[in-house]
């Protein structure tokens, strides 16, 4: 299994050189290494029916305990091999498509490699992180796929929306694979699903459930979140056949059917599961219906399909999940084929218009044919498989232990709605006069048509000999999921009647759809606009909302004047170091000493160099008003038995002073500094606050008069007598050192700046 | 006071290097080709160039043990040696391009680039408060010239002078508190005053309050919310290869002496620190998740995703725990690369006038592939999607964090903040692949820009999907802190 992933991740490293230098020539490489994973999963498939299947392990992060683990079974067999073969498929016609544009081609083929390795990883790996890191992968190689080509804003916005739903609900699912692995105590998917028990009584279940629903729900297109799949139809054709109808899609679909026995039988899986998905389904029909664009269409039966399948792994009964993996394969299978299809006659006629193709099957016969029998398929006549997977779903629906009646009954609905959907893509633009539509003389290279005619009698293949090909290897991966199927056939032999009764039905209220549709539009309009654009609408209204908020908050720390900025810091830090001090209430104020009259007059000296410096006109009226401050301090601290401390700070005040002075001479700066009360304000509290803060931290008696220590030791270590001297070159004298790197460094950096000022002097 | 010079050899090894190779800078700036401008640049460059290279090669010989009065080389401190070297070497990298942008100061520039990284090698090793103040004065003093440094645009000046007030605020801030730690707990040393701490059941107000100062001080640095108020603005003033060396080796500095400050210095007793920790992450989490989505200047826009990143470092921090800690040095590691990478690019497309609107980036994918495809790599790394090594530094936090009851309300916020960061990194993405191109000139890429780029790339990548050596390069550092 390492080896399929390497081969198709090789493959994507050497797509480009291939197409650059074998031309039209790639057709024959490209789908190789697909080729080879198919023939591979052929080879291992006895392996991987057999019990659990085969697993395999390589330690990852050792220090985290992560493993590298892949596990082939049933389940992801059947997965796997959709990659595989639709993948070579989907290169083949590509090459016909992007044709006499290598360039295209080569990133297309590149692209759908990676895409396709990081597919495969998703449904091979055996450790919840492992799949997730292949389930991102997938998002992103889609939205670099879906921006290989762009025409208008509306598709790019289409493909970021996309992206951003299912990366999103990606990351909310890694939240819910935290919580799982810890509930169940491991994170390797084997184990976990054999501790399914643990992992449904523990308290985590709830949050951890909601969340993987919310990855595999973005990520398999359902209502709320199925918006995203019609808006990434801008991406071409090909793309569409491989992302959007058997592999990026069915990923959550995937998901849900893995850990079915982990997280299945608990009533809020049924309820959850069984809702969403029928709403979906009913959802998608309608707006399936309602579309004109035929790729729309398509995109929109998706999403119905994808809501049939959660609706059935809700249901939850051997039957169900057998009927949900047919129903998988046989809706890639021609799904695929029919956005093939739709995409041939988009680029034959430019045109993709239900009700403008008219009468193409003259022209296109051999598309005409394809297109007829995977439609038949869609619309589940007999003998294609189609046909079988219709009445094994409605089985599951009849057979669903609470209200089978009301899910046949939307069953039905949606089943009609899609025979109806499954006339107009496949024989509606074929038939017909109208007016004629153009199609470009040549004719359609093989390359193109090749390979949906192939999915087209697969179909045909699969409904004859299903029960051979198809029923052990269904019958393995329902076993994987935890359910045990009554008989080994698909299909019983009897039907009973009433499965039969619906299927035919069905395909007579289909066609009585399709006779009266303009009616029937006419009648649904507005209800299929509110489900296409409504959560589409919301989520543009939300990300809208969220930017209005984001502005705002960037306002906080955008192009405030320095001055905000310090009030902004100056308030945080009282506020921070405030809540940890004053909250234990502050201490009494030292009393036991009377400050002395003169201590009085050198503080209101500082105070009035500080309120001289605000309100000072000129910026040298404040810095002189700044060394008053200095000064006073100095003199403070002569008072208070620091001599040495007070000439440092007066000759560094004065050193500074003059600086400032020098530098204002030359220029001329204005002061920018609002005065208005809220300033004011604002500098008073945080000085105040400060003020409190010193009090409280002070007085507390761990004070140790490290300056006495300081100036006993002066004299003997170093035989100085000014001790601020003797710490700067004796006591610390490697600090001192490190200081003067630090002005070295400055004096280079203001050399350097003050050539670059001359420079620009001059020129 | 005797000083061991063999010891203090063996702990500030790269450090004398560093020194010894600047002031053989200085000296050749002078001697070589006098008065002219591209002679002396291109001299003092390489030597420069190889110099780094050389020393960060030297220090994978060193082994890490040595301790001494005044700091101390474990494997913490070696990691981050380390990482400042390889950050300087990337800003020598990425300043290559813009050089001829410089119509001054070529020569110095790659100068004092080697005495900040000298400032944050001693940061590394510091142990006790006077070496952190010191170490931190030299990297910041540095970094406000180096963010002035094209004093003919008034941005840039603008930038220095922002940058300028509120360094030296925070700055006042951590020597009152250092003050205060001093004069309550009678030492420098970090060890001793850990030991103080840790000896008594709660704290004296007047302790309390230093270390507070201090954490305020070194927010700054890391660029915590509200302290990040410097942040927009010098990022888009100051040089690119300076908001660069800012954005990665400024923030790395931060977080090298926050995790002394909680881990060795508060140890058990950092417990208490966890509301304000916390509070601190989820503030800088929002701002840096919400502050970038209107941004239209790329630099600017990379400020805010930097605060968003020490959001996510903050909940580590905020985690006390080993495993935390090993994540935060896996954290600033990718880091590096993706951010390195992202601002060679913008000074590539801005090539000629120094013009980083966003706009400077449409239709890339068209216009360079490879650029294209570096930028995306570097994005999707930084917004933490797999298999990039953002996503596993991401996953390491949120990991250790989960480990903790009382931070679970911050995970999952963080975890919001996450999708919409996501968003914003999409927008760039979408810039790149789906907007056609504003400027439709010929992008000059020089061997050197390509190389680095690729380098950073794989890196990137290489992280993402093997991390065995980094982690345990990471755990190791960060058990030192431990013991």
């Amino acid at each position: 299994m390492f080896l399929a992933l390497l081969l198709l991740f090789v493959a994507a490293l050497f797509a480009i050189p291939a197409c650059r230098r074998l031309g039209r020539g790639a057709v024959w490489v490209l789908p190789l290494p697909f080729v080879g994973v198919a023939v591979l999963l052929g080879t291992r498939l006895p392996d991987a029916l057999h019990e659990e299947g085969i697993r395999q392990s390589v330690p990852w992060v050792r220090g985290l305990s992560l493993d590298f683990a892949l596990r082939l079974d049933g389940l992801s067999w059947l997965f796997a091999m959709l990659v595989a073969v639709i993948g070579a498929l989907v290169l083949v016609h590509a090459s016909g498509y992007f044709r006499g544009d290598s360039r295209l081609l080569g990133r297309f083929a590149a692209l759908t490699s990676l895409f396709a390795t990081a597919m495969l990883g998703l449904v091979l790996a055996d450790d919840l992180f492992v799949l997730f890191v292949f389930w991102e992968l997938t998002s992103i190689c889609s939205f670099l796929l879906i921006g290989l080509k762009h025409e208008h804003q509306d598709a790019r916005d289409g493909a970021l929306r996309a992206l951003l739903v299912t990366g999103g609900g990606g990351i909310a699912m890694l939240i819910g694979f935290v919580l799982l692995s810890q509930a169940a105590d491991t994170s390797s998917i084997s184990v976990l699903l054999q501790r399914g028990d643990l992992i449904r009584s523990s308290s985590l279940y709830v949050p951890a459930l909601l969340l993987i629903l919310a990855g595999a729900f973005t990520k398999s297109a359902q209502v709320p979140f199925h918006y995203w799949l019609p808006g990434a139809m801008a991406a071409p054709a090909p793309v569409s056949a491989y992302l959007h109808s058997a592999t990026l899609v069915n990923a959550g679909v995937y998901l849900l059917a893995r850990l079915h026995p982990a997280l299945g039988v608990r009533p809020e899986w049924h309820w959850i599961l069984g809702h969403v998905g029928a709403v979906t389904m009913l959802v998608g029909a309608a707006m399936a219906f309602g579309q004109r664009d035929l790729k729309r269409m398509l995109a929109d039966t998706t999403i119905a399909g994808l809501g049939t399948t959660v609706l059935l792994l809700g249901i939850g009964t051997a039957t169900a999940l057998r009927a949900a993996l047919v129903f998988v394969a046989v809706h890639a299978l021609y799904k695929a084929a029919l956005f093939m299809v739709v995409g041939i006659l988009d680029k034959r006629t430019g045109l993709r218009d239900v009700d403008r193709l008219r009468g193409l099957g003259r022209s296109l016969p051999l598309l005409f044919l394809t297109a007829l029998v995977a439609a038949m398929s869609m619309a589940g006549l007999p003998p294609l498989v189609g046909a079988i997977a219709k009445e094994l779903v409605y089985e599951a629906k009849l057979g669903a232990p609470e209200a089978p009646g009301v899910l046949a009954a939307v069953g039905f609905s949606a089943n009609a709605l899609m025979v109806a959907c499954a006339v107009l893509v496949g024989l509606r633009p074929f038939i017909g006069r109208g007016e004629a539509t153009r199609v470009e003389p040549a004719i359609a290279p093989v390359a193109l048509l090749l390979p949906p005619a192939l999915l087209a009698t697969t179909g045909v293949l699969l409904g004859v000999v299903h029960e051979g090909l198809m029923a052990p290897l269904i019958e393995a991966a329902v076993r994987v999921m935890g359910a045990e199927p009554a008989t080994a056939e698909l299909l019983a032999d009897t039907a009973p009647t009433a499965v039969s009764w619906l299927a035919k039905g069905t395909l007579f209220a289909g066609v009585v759809l399709f006779v009266f549709r303009s009616r029937a539009l006419a009648w649904s309009g507005v209800l299929r606009r509110g489900a296409r654009r409504g959560p589409a609408r919301l989520h543009d209204g939300m990300m809208g909302a969220v930017a209005a908020v984001a502005s705002r908050v960037a306002d906080v720390s955008t192009r405030r004047p320095v001055a905000a900025s310090v009030a902004i810091v100056g308030v945080a830090v009282v506020v921070i170091t405030g809540r940890a001090l004053v909250l234990g209430g502050l201490p009494p104020f030292p009393g036991d000493r009377v400050p002395a009259a003169h201590e009085f007059v050198l503080v209101a000296l500082v105070l009035a160099g500080a309120a001289s410096a605000v309100f000072s006109r000129t910026p040298a009226a404040a810095v002189i008003a700044l060394g008053v401050i200095g000064v006073g301090t100095g003199l403070l601290f002569l008072l208070l038995g620091g001599p040495d401390l007070a000439l440092t700070q007066v000759a560094v005040d004065a050193l500074a002073v003059l600086l400032l002075l020098l530098v204002l001479r030359r220029t001329r700066p204005v002061l920018g500094v609002r005065k208005g009360w809220l300033q004011g304000g604002l500098a008073l509290a945080v000085g105040a606050g400060f003020m409190l803060l010193t009090w409280a931290a002070i007085p507390d008696g761990h004070l140790r008069p490290v300056s006495q220590q300081l100036s006993e030791l002066s004299w003997p270590v170093a035989y100085g007598r000014n001790v601020v001297n003797v710490i700067l070159v004796d006591m610390r004298a490697l600090d001192t050192l490190g200081e003067i790197v630090v002005l070295t460094a400055a004096a280079i950096g203001v050399v350097a700046l003050l050539r670059g000022g001359r420079q620009e002097a001059r020129t | 006071m005797n000083i061991d010079t063999s010891q203090l050899f063996a702990i500030f090894g790269v450090e004398s290097l560093l020194g010894l190779l600047g002031l053989v800078l200085i000296v050749t700036d002078l001697l070589v080709g006098k008065g002219r401008l591209t002679g002396p640049a291109t001299a003092v460059r390489t030597l420069a160039f190889g110099g780094l290279v050389a020393i960060f090669a030297w220090s994978f010989v060193l082994e890490p043990g040595a301790e001494g009065a005044l700091g101390t080389l474990d494997s913490f401190a070696l990691f981050f040696k380390r990482f400042f070297l390889a950050t300087a070497v990337a800003t020598l990298g990425v300043a290559a391009p813009y050089e001829d942008r410089l119509s001054a100061g070529r020569a110095e520039f790659p100068t004092l680039l080697v005495f900040t990284t000298l400032g944050m090698c001693l940061l590394s090793s510091a142990n006790d408060f006077v070496t952190l103040f010191v170490g931190l004065e030299l990297v910041t003093v540095v970094l406000f010239l180096m963010a002035a440094y094209r004093p003919q645009l008034p941005r840039s000046i603008e930038a220095g002078i922002k940058f300028v007030v509120i360094g030296a605020l925070s700055a006042a801030f951590m020597v009152y508190g250092i003050a205060f730690v001093y004069g309550t707990t009678g030492s420098f040393e970090f060890s001793q005053i850990s030991a103080v701490i840790n000896a008594q059941e709660s704290l004296p107000a007047g302790l309390k309050f230093g270390l507070l100062m201090v954490l305020v001080g070194l927010g700054f640095k890391l660029g915590a919310v509200p302290f990040h108020i410097w942040i927009p603005d010098v990022y888009q003033g100051a040089p690119t290869p300076t908001t660069a060396f800012l954005s990665v080796g400024s923030k790395a500095v931060g977080v090298v002496l926050l995790m002394r400050l909680v881990y060795t210095v508060m140890g058990p007793a950092a417990a208490q620190w966890t509301t304000v920790l916390a509070g601190l992450a989820a503030l800088t989490l929002l701002m840096g998740g919400l502050g970038a989505i209107p941004q239209t200047e790329l630099k600017r826009f990379l400020g805010y995703s930097g605060i968003s990143h020490a959001g996510f470092l903050l909940v580590a921090l905020a985690t006390h725990s080993e495993a935390s800690a090993g994540a935060i040095l896996f954290y600033v590691v990718t880091y590096l690369f993706a951010n390195m990478a992202a601002f060679l690019v913008i000074v590539i497309v801005s090539r000629t006038d120094d013009d980083n609107h966003m706009d400077r980036i449409n239709g890339l994918a068209n216009r360079s592939p490879f650029l294209a495809l570096v930028l995306t790599t570097s994005m999707l790394s930084l917004a933490g999607v797999p298999p990039f090594a953002g996503f596993f530094a991401k996953f390491m936090v949120l990991r250790a964090a989960v480990a903790e009851p009382a931070l679970v309300w911050l995970v999952a916020f963080s975890l919001l903040m996450a999708v919409t960061s996501l968003y914003y990194y999409l927008c760039i993405l979408k810039r790149i692949y789906m907007r056609d191109a504003v400027d439709t000139g010929f992008l000059e890429i020089s061997g050197g820009a390509r190389l680095l780029l690729l380098l950073c790339m794989l890196a990137v990548f290489a992280f993402g999907i093997y991390q065995q050596p980094l982690v345990q390069a990471a755990e190791a550092g960060a058990s030192s802190l431990f013991r």
